[in-house]
């Protein structure tokens, strides 16, 4: 489809389509005309330009993480008791 | 294929580990939580990640004449866990794909309650952001943080984890939506309190 194309179909959608696209279009995983139809949106509408807004403040957040704290945050995800205590159990009843 | 998230754990295991000491409940013990953190990175529901584990430990002993002494321990288990999993996530088990667009919107497709305005990120937002980022599940924070932090391409998180690029876009989906949740009750709302009160 056109990028003309593209811009029309997105501001025809209902915010419900935008909210997945204005994910999948920090992934560069839309079209040029749907990223535009996409800003267009976000001009006209309020709560999908706070929504927007929201998104990139998380992705801010992100490139600030180094990946030593990531790596600090999943240290603590050790394996829980319970689950330790039922593999010992299966494998020693055999 | 070396997993980003086992990287920095050394394995501690010696070729020369004694006979007795190769079972799976002595695996469970030297190895459990790095297993776990592999199994909970890639499978969104705690009980398959156990499953997972259970069916790698038991092929890991029947197959335990295969184990080469000058590999390590750990890594042989891990290749045998990435297999199971990829055995899960390719069949029925895939992660789900709901997105929660029902409770965000009406049958008009518009939203039910608008977003709320969010103040500038402040060092209590980076502090909720990090407790909120392992609040998620860790199958989505993994492909989150491959992408956002590591900068990977969606195409390159979909070959490392062995999952369809369509599954690389709902997850990301999912963990930004989870995050954007999370951070509205433990940030936002909090933030909103204190002006208010403080006003």
């Amino acid at each position: 489809m056109s990028v003309v194309g593209d811009v029309f179909r997105v501001l025809r959608m209902p915010c419900r389509e935008h909210h997945a696209l204005y994910s999948r279009a920090m992934d560069d995983a839309v079209p040029r005309g749907v990223r535009i139809g996409l800003a267009i949106h976000a001009i006209i509408c309020k709560p999908c330009n706070r929504f927007r807004a929201q998104l990139r403040a998380i992705s801010d957040a992100a490139k600030r993480l180094s990946r030593d704290s990531y790596e600090r945050i999943m240290e603590s995800t050790r394996m829980p008791e319970d689950v330790r205590l039922r593999l010992r159990s299966r494998f020693n009843d055999g | 294929m070396s997993s980003p998230l086992t990287d920095s754990n050394p394995d501690v295991t010696t070729p020369s580990a004694t006979e007795q000491a190769l079972s799976p409940t002595a695996w469970v013990e030297r190895h459990g939580d790095v297993l776990w953190r592999y199994a909970r990175a890639r499978l969104h529901d705690p009980h398959e990640a156990e499953d997972a584990i259970q069916e790698a430990l038991a092929s890991a002993w029947a197959g335990r004449e295969e184990f080469r002494k000058d590999s390590s321990e750990r890594t042989w288990l891990l290749g045998i866990l990435r297999h199971k999993i990829g055995d899960m996530v390719r069949g029925s088990k895939s992660p789900p794909v709901s997105l929660g667009a029902d409770e965000l919107f009406n049958e008009r497709g518009l939203w039910r309650e608008n977003p709320a305005a969010w103040s500038r990120p402040d060092e209590s937002f980076f502090a909720a952001f990090e407790k909120c980022l392992a609040l998620i599940p860790a199958s989505l924070a993994d492909v989150f943080v491959l992408r956002e932090v590591r900068g990977m391409a969606c195409g390159r998180i979909s070959e490392e984890l062995g999952i369809s690029i369509e599954n690389v876009w709902v997850r990301l989906h999912r963990a930004r939506e989870g995050l954007r949740k999370c951070l509205g009750r433990k940030w936002a709302d909090k933030a909103g309190k204190a002006r208010r009160g403080g006003s």
